[in-house]
C-alpha cells in the first residue's frame, strides 16, 4: 500500500475535476504508478504526462537507449518502481541480459557498445556528483547530438521526477512481476 | 561560454520550426541563458517542460514563499548556482528571511524556521541525499500542504532538479548582471 489512498474525483479539488475528468477518459480511469500519485494535482498528471509522452515518443533516442537511460536513473535513484517497469523493455529493445542483471546488481558493467558507454556515464556522473565532465559530456554530444542530449537529459531528468513521486509516496511493485527485484 | 552555443533555428528539426518560433516570440529572442536556452535544442521539450514548470512556480495551492523555499533547497542539494541565482532575491521578497537564505546558501546550520520551512527542508534533503523520505518526514510534510499540495512539492522539486541537470551537465553560466551570492560549491 502507498502512503496515501488512491485519488478519487472527491479528493479532488473542485477546480481541477474537468481535468481530473480529462484523463480519466483518456486512461480509462487506470492510474499506475507515478501516475496515482500525479493525479492528486491533475494539472500537475497532465502536463507532466504530455512532457513524457514527448520524452518516449517524439525523440531522437532508440527505443534501447531510452530504456537504459531509465534503467540507469532507477538504478541511481533506488527505485523499484521503474526498474521493474522498464527491465523486461530494456531486453526487448536489446540491452543485453548481462548488462540490465549487472546494472540492477551493482556489478561492473564490460562491453558496452559507445553508445550504452555514453548514457550510464552521462547519468552516473549527475545523479552522483550534481555536474557532468568535459569528457564525458563530449562523447555523449559525439553520440547522440545536441539535440538528442537534450532529449537524454530530460528523459533521465523526467524519470527522477518519477522516482520522487514513487518513493516518496511508497508506490508498491505491482503483485505480478518477471523481474528480479532491485536490490536496495 | 556554455558547452554548446545558442540554439540557431536551421539547427532545430523542420517539424519543430514552429514550436521554437512560438517560443522564441513569448520570450523575445532565442534564451541565451538559463534551463530554456538548453531545452529549446529540442524545441517540443522546451515548450512541454516550461509548461509544466510554469505551472509548478506558479500556479498550486502552495504559498509563494513555499515555492521558493522549495526551489532553493533543490538548487542547494543539487549544486545549480544558476537556479539559486535567479530564485534568491525572489524568496526574500516572499518573505524567507535574510538569515535562512544565506545559510542555506552557504550549507550552515538554519536558524529557527517556521513548521511549513522546516516540512520542506527536511523533504527535500531526505530524498535528494537518501532516495527516500522518512514516514515522520513524509507526515509532517502532509499535515503541512495536504495531498495535493505535497504532490504539488514533490513535483516543484522534482522539475527543479530536472532543470537543474540541464543547467549543469550543458555548463550554462549565470547571467552577467547578478545582485546576489553566488552558491558556494
Amino acid at each position: 500500500m502507498a502512503r496515501i489512498p488512491a485519488a478519487t474525483r472527491e479528493s479532488i479539488p473542485q477546480d481541477q475535476r474537468a481535468t481530473f475528468d480529462e484523463i480519466f477518459q483518456q486512461r480509462g480511469g487506470n492510474f499506475p504508478g507515478p501516475m496515482s500519485i500525479m493525479i492528486n494535482a491533475p494539472e500537475v498528471a497532465k502536463r507532466g504526462a504530455h512532457l513524457s509522452e514527448y520524452l518516449r515518443r517524439g525523440s531522437t533516442l532508440s527505443s534501447k537507449i531510452q530504456e537504459l537511460s531509465m534503467l540507469t536513473t532507477a538504478r541511481e535513484l533506488d527505485c523499484q518502481f521503474i526498474w521493474n517497469a522498464h527491465a523486461a523493455a530494456g531486453r526487448r529493445a536489446g540491452l543485453r541480459n548481462e548488462i540490465v542483471n549487472n546494472l540492477r546488481d551493482r556489478k561492473e558493467l564490460t562491453g558496452l557498445a559507445p553508445d550504452e558507454a555514453a548514457v550510464v556515464n552521462y547519468g552516473r556522473e549527475f545523479f552522483r556528483t550534481n555536474r557532468v565532465s568535459q569528457a564525458t559530456f563530449d562523447v555523449a554530444a559525439a553520440q547522440f547530438g545536441v539535440r538528442g542530449l537534450t532529449e537524454l537529459t530530460s528523459l533521465m531528468g523526467y524519470y527522477a521526477l518519477l522516482a520522487f513521486n514513487i518513493n516518496a509516496f511508497e508506490v508498491g511493485l505491482p503483485a505480478e512481476i518477471t523481474e528480479q527485484a532491485l536490490p536496495i | 561560454m556554455a558547452r554548446t552555443p545558442a540554439v540557431k533555428r536551421e539547427n532545430v528539426p523542420e517539424d519543430q520550426r514552429a514550436t521554437f518560433d512560438e517560443i522564441v516570440q513569448s520570450r523575445g529572442g532565442v534564451p541565451t541563458t538559463g534551463p530554456a536556452s538548453v531545452l529549446l535544442n529540442a524545441p517540443e521539450v522546451a515548450k512541454r517542460g516550461l509548461d509544466l514548470a510554469r505551472y509548478l512556480r506558479e500556479d498550486t495551492s502552495l504559498s509563494p514563499k513555499i515555492r521558493e523555499l522549495a526551489m532553493l533547497v533543490t538548487a542547494r542539494e543539487k549544486d545549480c548556482r544558476f537556479i539559486w541565482n535567479a530564485h534568491a532575491a525572489y524568496a526574500r521578497r516572499a518573505g524567507l528571511r535574510d538569515e535562512i537564505v544565506d545559510n542555506l546558501r552557504d550549507k550552515k546550520d538554519l536558524p529557527r524556521l517556521a513548521s511549513d520551512e522546516t516540512a520542506v527542508v527536511n523533504y527535500g534533503r531526505e530524498f535528494f541525499r537518501s532516495h527516500r523520505v522518512s514516514q515522520a518526514t513524509f507526515e509532517a510534510a502532509r499535515a503541512q500542504f495536504g495531498v495535493q499540495g505535497l504532490t504539488e512539492l514533490t513535483n516543484l522539486m522534482g522539475c527543479y532538479a530536472l532543470l537543474a541537470f540541464n543547467v549543469n551537465a550543458f555548463g550554462v553560466e549565470l547571467p552577467a548582471e547578478r545582485t546576489e551570492e553566488a552558491l558556494p560549491i
